[in-house]
């Protein structure tokens, strides 16, 4: 059963302000890409959220959405890079940083805290993800949001990784 | 009439309350950040995070602030600044509830076309009178 919300597909070509309810979504200056996924999948974990990042939003009784791609990686049950993703996976979150800010720990990796880091959601072929330049979300073809991120991220002497993650 | 003049002096009154929280300058909020800079992040619940590429023990606010504005170093994207305080308030350890100023440090990386690249954020709470740091303010993403 597809753990995809029905939400998503309504998603495409909004901007963070139509999907949250805080201050935080009034903001188009801030990476909004955990941020976007989060609203879509439910995810409020431990840590800073849009809900309790101004005191104002907190008093409201509306639910938050996790804001740092760490936090959503960090609770990924089966995390692997993403050229090791079997086929029959074609639901999942994509993760994408430099090589440097992830570090293996027995058989788990820990993504750390570099600013260089966007996560998506792939369903059907697409990586859905927020758009920072463009502010909205868009629908990237898998081959395509590969190479958008390894030409955005990429300097000398840096690598550019991107993991699979099964949905929480 | 006399309820007018009551209700006037009453409006005068808040206005110059409203006028007098006087704000920090941009020297003032970034020298009070910086003070803060070996701030351990393990006793910011909305600031914990470990660099895995420079690990450090314990991680302080000077490491996450090295790694925010790192994007500036020897790099031909463009690397924007923005900070701002703004009233706010903040709910203390012994259920108190204060007026603080919240401000924000905002670092963004852009290409050379406009491209998005990356950006992080640490915004943090400063006393309403003396400007100083709040414990248990900082937010980083």
């Amino acid at each position: 059963m597809s753990k995809i919300p029905t939400e998503l597909g309504r998603s495409l070509g909004k901007g963070i302000g139509q999907l949250c309810p805080f201050t935080l979504g009034k903001n188009n200056s801030q990476n909004h890409c955990a941020h976007y996924v989060s609203h879509m999948m439910g995810y409020e974990f431990p840590g800073p959220t849009c809900k309790n990042f101004t005191w104002a939003d907190k008093q409201s009784p509306a639910k938050g959405a996790t804001i740092r791609v760490d936090d959503i990686f960090k609770k990924c049950t089966k995390v692997d890079l993403l050229s090791a993703k079997p086929a029959g996976v074609t639901e999942c979150l994509i993760f994408v940083t430099l090589a440097s800010n992830i570090k293996k720990v027995g058989s788990s990796y820990v993504m750390g805290n570099h600013p260089r880091k966007h996560i998506g959601i792939l369903n059907q072929g697409k990586v859905w993800n927020y758009s920072n330049t463009h502010n909205k979300v868009v629908a990237d073809l898998q081959p395509n949001f590969v190479t958008k991120f390894t030409n955005a991220y990429k300097t000398t002497g840096t690598t550019v990784e991107f993991y699979y993650g099964a949905l929480i | 009439m006399k309820h007018l003049t009551l209700f006037t002096l009453l409006l005068v009154g808040c206005a110059t309350n409203a006028t007098t929280d006087k704000k920090p300058n941009g020297t003032q909020a970034l020298a009070s950040l910086f003070e803060a800079s070996e701030r351990i992040l393990e006793k910011e619940p909305l600031c914990n995070l470990e660099s895995v590429a420079n690990p450090s023990v314990p991680y302080t606010l000077k490491d996450q602030l090295s790694v925010a504005l790192s994007p500036s170093y020897d790099n031909e994207n463009i690397t924007n600044i923005q900070t701002n305080c703004n009233p706010s308030k903040h709910d203390t350890d012994n259920n108190q509830t204060i007026d603080i100023w919240d401000c924000t440090l905002i670092v963004n990386e852009t290409s050379s076309t406009g491209e998005f690249i990356s950006s992080s954020t640490i915004a943090f709470g400063l006393t309403k009178e003396e400007f100083k740091f709040v414990p248990k303010s900082l937010r980083c993403f």
